[in-house]
């Protein structure tokens, strides 16, 4: 429990946050996180106990088909609003986050929508994302993993002309030695899972949803 | 006009969307331009636009476009055109009497029927899908069907441009140029094959798609080739793809009018760096699949934003590639053909003039030999369907009733011999008896569809281009 937080407002803090994530309602997050800090609630209690549970009771609706997409997206902007005020509060070492994702659509390819799809998925999930945009070089995919520690490195790529950057993405964490601290996830229509194979990558994800599970698996494996 | 041309007229079209209806599409796109404005990606587009007129933000690159700018610009681009073939034959006028269909292009593997299974696409897939394309009488457009991944990876559009040219006569189009050189080297080609750069400004053999980025962008590497194909009057099949509740609003009228102010702001982008170059008013919009944000061509969803883009066409007054099969199913069949065969005679009807995709499953990615076949007859049995009701003496055939009488036959008159030759018959099947399918080894139509691709391939020798000709691109393609 929060210190100094009596036990039934600490319920009613948490059910705020729960339900305005339940409601796909950014406002209601946005507020009911604000009040949270105000009333001394611990941010991390505030995030595991309250809106790490509600979105994933939106995942499991999306996973019986009551809710589509839409929904989705807009419980992951509303858990963002509130995200983006706790995080900070909460003291390093301490990072619940999952690690951090490093996406992007990869060199000569513009297709961004499939890639927009599962960046906020993952960011609902938990992880931290740092969305590199579209045509995006080799290079700059591996340093931004450097930079920010990234556990993974989500590469998108739409056309058969440029899935070989994919490849290229491996081929360069290997020469810089650092294949080992950034796993690689690929996807995009015509990727497969041959291809990740073929290319040494660490997984290859069909879609937002089982992409999220390849993440998880990712980071367990560290 | 070629007897060629003339497979594919059809009936005049309807209207599914009254004129004061269409005008609110219009004034709401017309709204959007200039208030939120269209991002411009191409350096040339912007400096063409500015010139003209239209206000432009360097810092965002958002490009706002008066209203009155935007009508002046559009007067100027022209009404009719003919879309031109190797030959003359396989002229295609575009008078909203004629509905054509291409063949869908870049797809990325192909199927085997007999493994069932996918392999990944080569330049004999060009080669073959061309002469295929050349043989088949319903076909009118050749777009390069797949990508040829044996190719290297820089030449490989004009390689698979230059095998199309070398195996049917009909018009290509080209659709994966995102660069202002490689659109170059395509019109030193198609410059090549009608003889010079000012012939092709007037025999428009090559026409381009090029697409916009929904919601509200002109990307910069495809607009860039957009203004070289207008400096050579290339015309361009604008392609806008705002997907109904992703892309675009998830209302068919809300994505009508984000589709029609991408389209107006690269024409408009077009007449401001050339005036009076050839454009199409195109689109391949569909719905997401709402689980999962999937490209959903095959839903009826598309069906109707591809109406509504074909009646914006019409307002305009422009001709119209709006719309095309190619369904969504992940492999070729029953399933396609069933969303093909709705997909396609709705859109006769409303008037399309060039419609996009035949031989492509899985949302454009996987060609199948067998579902050319299939789409090809779901096309022959669209267009026939849509042909023109003649009323005259002869059709009336007043004389024959009269001559016939009560209770016999008209098998035996000449009226009938003669006429009869228009029925039109299906090249996949016909009506012989159980027994006979019986005995022809239970064929599935899959099979049937695939023996007489694989016949028509091996056999048919498509008229060759000159050798002269062919060295020029090939010495094109290498230089690239
Ligand atoms: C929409 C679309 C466009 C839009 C893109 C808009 C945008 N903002 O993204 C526009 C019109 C701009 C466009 C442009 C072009 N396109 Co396009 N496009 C498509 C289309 C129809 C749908 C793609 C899509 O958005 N699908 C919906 C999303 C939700 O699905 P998705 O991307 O597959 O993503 C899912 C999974 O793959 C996965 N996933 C995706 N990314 C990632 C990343 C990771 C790390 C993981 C794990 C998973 C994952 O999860 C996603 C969610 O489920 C496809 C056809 C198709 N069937 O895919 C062609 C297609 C990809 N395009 C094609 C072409 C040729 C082009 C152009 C060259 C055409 C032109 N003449 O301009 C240009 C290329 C520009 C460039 N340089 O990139 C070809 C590619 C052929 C090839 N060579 O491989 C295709 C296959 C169509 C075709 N046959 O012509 N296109």
């Amino acid at each position: 429990m929060s210190k100094g937080v009596k036990m039934a407002d600490e319920k009613k803090l948490m059910k705020a946050l729960a339900d305005a994530i339940l409601s796909y309602d950014s406002a209601a997050a946005e507020a009911a996180a604000k009040e949270a800090i105000k009333r001394g609630l611990d941010p991390l209690e505030a995030i595991e106990k309250g809106l790490s549970p509600a979105i994933e009771e939106v995942g499991k609706k999306f996973e019986k088909m009551e809710i589509y997409l839409p929904e989705l997206m807009l419980a992951a902007d509303a858990m963002r609003s509130s995200m983006s005020l706790l995080l900070p509060l909460i003291p390093k070492g301490k990072a619940l986050s999952k690690g951090t994702v490093v996406i992007g659509t990869v060199q000569g390819d513009i297709h961004e929508i499939g890639k927009n799809i599962v960046s906020n998925m993952l960011m609902a999930n938990g992880f931290e994302v740092v969305d590199l945009g579209v045509d995006v070089k080799t290079s700059a995919f591996v340093d931004e993993a450097r930079k920010s520690n990234a556990k993974i490195i989500g590469a998108s790529a739409l056309m058969s002309s440029t899935i070989g950057s994919q490849k290229d993405i491996v081929d360069y964490l290997t020469s810089m030695k650092v294949r080992k601290k950034h796993a690689v996830m690929v996807g995009g229509g015509p990727t497969t899972g041959e291809w990740s194979k073929e290319i040494g990558a660490d997984g290859w994800g069909e879609d937002a949803a089982t992409t999220v599970k390849l993440a998880n698996r990712l980071v367990k494996r560290k | 006009m070629s007897s060629f041309a003339e497979r594919f007229r059809v009936m005049e079209p309807k209207d599914f969307i009254k004129d004061s209806d269409r005008k609110k599409i219009h004034s709401a796109a017309l709204d959007v331009m200039e208030t939120t404005g269209v991002k411009v990606l191409s350096a040339v587009a912007r400096e063409s636009l500015k010139r003209a007129g239209a206000v432009v933000d360097e810092k965002t690159n958002i490009v706002s476009f008066p209203t009155d700018l935007v009508e002046s610009l559009l007067k100027k681009i022209p009404s009719k055109i003919v879309l031109a073939g190797r030959t003359e034959e396989y002229d295609l006028p575009l008078d909203r009497r004629h509905q054509y269909h291409t063949t869908d292009g870049c797809g990325i593997s192909v199927w085997d029927n007999k493994a069932q299974t996918r392999r990944e696409s080569t330049l004999e897939d060009i080669r073959k899908t061309a002469v295929l394309s050349d043989w088949l009488p319903y076909l009118s457009i050749y777009e390069p069907m797949v990508v040829a991944h044996d190719m290297p990876s820089k030449s490989h559009v004009l390689m698979g441009l230059k095998t199309a040219m070398e195996n049917t006569s009909k018009h290509i189009e080209t659709e994966s140029t995102t660069t202002a050189d490689e659109a170059r080297a395509q019109v030193e080609m198609a410059a090549a094959v009608v003889g010079s750069k000012d012939e092709l400004k007037e025999r428009h053999y090559l026409s381009a798609m090029v697409c916009t980025v929904s919601p509200l962008i002109l990307d910069g590497g495809a607009t860039d080739a957009a203004m070289v194909w207008a400096e050579n009057h290339v015309p361009v099949h604008i392609t806008g793809m705002a997907s109904m509740g992703l892309t675009g609003p998830a209302t068919v009228a809300g994505s009508l009018v984000v589709n029609h102010a991408e389209t107006m702001a690269l024409a408009c982008a077009m007449q401001a760096h050339e005036p009076c170059s050839p454009i199409l008013y195109g689109s391949v919009q569909s719905s997401m699949d709402p689980r999962t944000g999937a490209y959903n061509s095959g839903a009826p969803e598309t069906i109707l934003i591809s109406i509504g883009d074909v009646e914006m066409a019409k307002y305009l007054g422009l001709p119209c590639s709006a719309g095309g099969i190619g369904g969504s199913a992940r492999i070729p069949g029953l399933r396609v053909s069933i969303e093909n065969s709705i997909l396609t005679s709705p859109l006769v009807t409303a008037g399309s003039e060039v419609m996009n995709g035949i031989g492509l499953a899985d949302g454009s990615t996987l060609l199948s030999y067998e579902q050319m076949m299939l789409d090809h007859e779901i096309v022959a049995l669209a267009l026939n369907s849509q042909r023109d009701i003649e009323i005259n003496d002869e059709t009336l055939a007043l004389d024959v009733i009269k001559k016939v009488g009560i209770g016999k036959n008209y098998l035996s008159e000449m009226h009938t011999v003669k006429r009869v030759r228009d029925f039109y018959l299906p090249m996949l099947w016909d009506m012989s008896p159980f027994e006979a399918w019986v005995e022809g080894g239970k064929k599935d139509l899959m099979e049937v569809a695939g023996e007489k691709a694989s016949k028509v391939i091996s056999e048919h020798k498509p008229e060759k281009l000159d050798a002269e000709v062919s060295r020029t691109l090939t010495k094109v393609v290498d230089d690239f």
